[in-house]
C-alpha cells in the first residue's frame, strides 16, 4: 500500500514512512492527552483519598511512620510528587511499590500480565469461535436464528459473577471435571476463558448476525448467489469480507468488556494476574501499582484502537486511496507552511 | 393468518416481559416493606436450605434470604435506574450544547469525549469507590458520571440531524438561547431515542453497580445488593449453594428481562441500535487546508 515516494521542494526524496502518516499522527493527538488525563487523574485521586498507604489503622510509633513517608517522598508538597512522578515516569520507572518495597511497581505488574494475557486471549479465542459460529449460523440456517439469539442474549445478559461461580459449583465441584481455581496448568485457563468468553462472544454473535445479514443483501451477494454459489461460499469469499470492517470496529468495546471482566474473573478464580494485582493494591492504597496498572490497561486500549485503525487501511481500498490523497494534501500543505516561513525568515534577514 | 397469530404472540410475550419488569421493580421497592418483620431478622438456622418458614433458606448470618434479596434488588434497582437517570440528564445537556455550539467548539466537545472512551473507566470507578469509601450516593453518581458517554454522542448526533429544520432556525431567529431551543425544541423531538438508548442502558449499569458490590467495593456490609448477596454465595458455595443459586439466578433472570425489554423497545419504535454503523476513519483528521469538517467529531 505504499504511496508514491514525494519530492521535497529541497530536492531530496523522502520514503513516506508509515509511522508519520497523518492517520497515525491523528491517534497519537488524542492518546498522548489520553495518557496525561489518565495519569493526572489517578495521582489525584490517589493524592486526593482520605488516609493513606501508611495510614493511622497500622500501628507504628509516629517517627518510623514519618520515616517512611519521607522515605517515598509522602512527605512533599503534592505539586513536588506529581512532578517527581512524571521525571520517573519518563525514565520508565513508577518507584518501588508500597506494599512490597523490595521490589519495583513495574516488576509487580509485568509479574501478573503473563497470567492476564494468557487467559485473556484465550477468552477473546472462545468469544470469537462462538459469536462468529453463531452468528454465521442464523443468517444461513433460518431455522436455528430464534435458538442463536435466545442463547446469545441468554450469554450477554448473565454477568461474569455470576456465570464463573456458576460454572465453578457445577462443573469443577460438581462434576470434578477441571479445577476450580487457583493458576498453573493449561486445565487451569479452561474455566476462566470460557466464564469471560461466554459473554463477549453472546454479545458478538448479535452483533455478527446484524451485520452479516446486511451484507449478505448487497447486490454483489445477491450477484454471487445468483452466479451459483453455495451459501457457505458466498459468505466466506463476499459477506464476511464485506463485514469484516465493522468487526474490526466492534473489536474496541469487546476487548474493554474482555479487560474489565479479567479483574473479576481472576478474583474468582484467584489468578495471579493483573487485574486481581490492581484490586488488591487498590484497596491497600499501593499508589504506584495502581497507577502503573491504569496506565498499562489504558496503553494497551490505546494500541489496539490503533492498530485497528491500521488495518482498517489494509482492508478497505476505497479507504486506502482515500488516505493517500489525503496524505498528500497534508505533505502538501506542510510544505507550503515550511515554504511560508522560509520565505517570512528570508525577508526578515534580508 | 400465520402473520396474525405470530403478531399476537410477540404482543402476549411483549406484555408478560412488562408484567414481569413491573412486577420485579414494585416487588424490589416495596417488598422490604410487607415483608413479615419477625422472619426478616431471626438469627437462629443459621444457612439452612429453603424451608417452608424461610421460602429461599437462610444466609450465613442466619437472615431469611429472601428478605435479604429483597433488599439486595432495591439498592441496584435503585442506584442502576439513578445512575441511568443522571446520565441522561448530563449526557442529553452536553451532547445537544456540542450539536448546537458552533464546529470549533462542537469539535473540542467531542474529542473530550473521545478521550473519556478512551479511559480505562471501570478502573477509575474502582478506584474512587476504594479510596473514597463505600456509599450508595459516591457509587451512583460514579455510575453515572461513566455512562453519560455514550448518550452523549447519541444526542449530538440527533441534534446535528436537524440542525437545520425550519422550525428550529425559526425558534433561533425569534431570539431563542441555546438553552431554549434545546429543551422546547429539540428534546422533544429526541425523546424516543433517548429513552431506548436508556432502557439499553439499564441493564448494563445495573451490572456495574452489582459487580461493583460483588468485588466488595459497593455497599456497605449490613445494607445487601445484588451482588454482595451473589459474593456471599460464592464464598458458602459448598455448605450453602442455594444462596448462590438463588442471588445469582434472579439477578441473571432479571438482567436477561431488561435486555429482552430494550430490544423489544428499540424494534418497536423503530430505532436503530447501534451496531456500529459504518465510520470512515477519515472523518477523524482535519481537512487539509485546517477548515473545520461537518461531522469530525464522529468517528472512532
Amino acid at each position: 500500500m505504499a504511496p508514491p515516494a514525494v519530492t521535497d521542494n529541497t530536492g531530496e526524496e523522502r520514503a513516506p514512512l508509515l509511522p508519520f502518516s497523518p492517520l497515525l499522527r491523528r491517534r497519537l493527538l488524542t492518546a498522548l492527552p489520553t495518557l496525561f488525563v489518565i495519569v493526572t487523574l489517578t495521582f489525584i485521586l490517589t493524592r486526593a483519598a482520605p488516609g493513606g498507604p501508611f495510614g493511622k489503622e497500622r500501628e507504628m510509633p509516629e517517627a518510623v511512620r514519618e520515616n517512611i513517608e519521607h522515605r517515598y517522598g509522602l512527605d512533599r508538597p503534592v505539586y513536588e510528587q506529581y512532578l517527581r512522578f512524571w521525571g520517573n515516569l519518563l525514565i520508565g520507572s513508577l518507584g518501588p511499590s508500597f506494599q512490597q518495597p523490595e521490589r519495583s511497581a513495574f516488576g509487580v505488574l509485568i509479574e501478573g500480565l503473563g497470567p492476564s494475557l494468557i487467559v485473556g486471549l484465550s477468552a477473546l479465542l472462545v468469544a470469537l469461535i462462538l459469536g462468529i459460529g453463531g452468528g454465521t449460523l442464523a443468517v444461513l440456517r433460518p431455522a436455528s436464528t430464534p435458538v442463536v439469539s435466545i442463547a446469545a442474549l441468554v450469554a450477554l445478559a448473565v454477568p461474569v459473577f455470576v456465570l464463573g461461580p456458576m460454572l465453578v459449583r457445577f462443573v469443577a465441584i460438581g462434576l470434578g471435571l477441571l479445577p476450580a481455581a487457583l493458576w498453573g496448568s493449561p486445565s487451569h485457563v479452561v474455566l476462566p476463558a470460557l466464564t469471560l468468553g461466554i459473554p463477549v462472544g453472546g454479545a458478538l454473535a448479535r452483533f455478527w448476525r446484524a451485520v452479516l445479514a446486511e451484507s449478505i443483501e448487497l447486490p454483489e451477494c445477491i450477484a454471487a448467489r445468483a452466479r451459483g454459489l453455495g451459501e457457505w461460499q458466498l459468505v466466506w469469499r463476499h459477506a464476511a469480507r464485506k463485514s469484516l470492517p465493522l468487526l474490526l470496529n466492534y473489536i474496541g468495546p469487546m476487548l474493554a468488556g474482555l479487560v474489565t471482566g479479567s479483574v473479576v474473573v481472576e478474583k474468582i478464580f484467584s489468578i495471579p494476574g493483573m487485574g486481581r494485582c490492581f484490586i488488591d493494591s487498590a484497596l491497600a492504597r499501593d499508589y504506584p501499582v495502581v497507577i502503573g496498572a491504569t496506565l498499562i490497561y489504558a496503553f494497551i486500549l490505546l494500541v489496539v484502537h490503533t492498530l485497528v485503525d491500521l488495518s482498517h487501511l489494509r482492508l478497505d481500498p476505497r479507504l486506502r486511496k482515500e488516505h493517500t490523497e489525503w496524505t498528500e494534501a497534508d505533505r502538501a500543505l506542510r510544505r507550503k507552511r515550511r515554504a511560508a516561513a522560509r520565505a517570512a525568515k528570508q525577508s526578515r534577514g534580508t | 393468518m400465520s402473520m396474525k397469530v405470530r403478531r399476537l404472540g410477540r404482543d402476549t410475550l411483549d406484555l408478560l416481559l412488562l408484567i414481569f419488569l413491573l412486577g420485579g421493580a414494585v416487588v424490589a421497592l416495596l417488598g422490604a416493606e410487607f415483608f413479615p418483620t419477625e422472619l426478616a431478622g431471626t438469627v437462629e438456622p443459621i444457612a439452612q436450605g429453603p424451608s417452608f418458614r424461610h421460602i429461599l433458606g437462610t444466609d450465613t448470618l442466619g437472615r431469611d434470604m429472601l428478605a435479604r434479596l429483597l433488599e439486595g434488588m432495591r439498592t441496584t434497582m435503585g442506584v442502576g435506574i439513578g445512575a441511568t437517570l443522571l446520565a441522561i440528564i448530563l449526557g442529553s445537556i452536553y451532547g445537544g450544547l456540542a450539536g448546537l455550539a458552533g464546529p470549533r467548539t462542537d469539535e473540542a466537545m467531542m474529542r473530550g469525549v473521545d478521550v473519556g472512551f478512551a479511559l480505562p473507566y471501570m478502573f477509575l470507578v474502582i478506584l474512587l469507590v476504594s479510596f473514597f469509601g463505600r456509599s450508595m450516593t459516591l457509587l451512583f453518581i460514579a455510575l453515572g458520571l461513566v455512562a453519560w458517554l455514550p448518550l452523549a454522542r447519541v444526542v449530538r448526533a440527533g441534534v446535528r440531524n436537524l440542525r437545520h429544520e425550519p422550525f428550529l432556525e425559526a425558534a433561533r431567529m425569534m431570539g431563542g438561547s441555546h438553552g431554549y431551543v434545546l429543551r422546547a425544541h429539540l428534546f422533544p423531538q429526541l425523546g424516543t431515542p433517548l429513552v431506548v438508548y436508556a432502557t439499553l442502558m439499564l441493564p448494563v449499569v445495573m451490572m456495574q453497580e452489582a459487580f461493583l458490590s460483588f468485588l466488595g467495593l459497593g455497599v456497605k456490609p449490613p445494607m445487601a445488593s445484588w451482588g454482595t448477596l451473589v459474593a456471599e454465595g460464592v464464598e458458602r458455595m459448598e455448605t450453602a449453594p442455594w444462596i448462590l443459586i438463588v442471588a445469582g439466578g434472579s439477578l441473571a433472570l432479571w438482567l436477561i428481562g431488561l435486555h429482552l425489554a430494550g430490544d423489544r423497545l428499540a424494534r418497536r419504535l423503530n430505532v436503530h441500535r447501534t451496531t456500529g454503523t459504518p465510520e470512515k476513519i477519515m472523518a477523524v483528521g482535519p481537512a487539509p487546508d485546517g477548515q473545520d469538517q461537518e461531522d469530525g467529531g464522529a468517528a472512532s
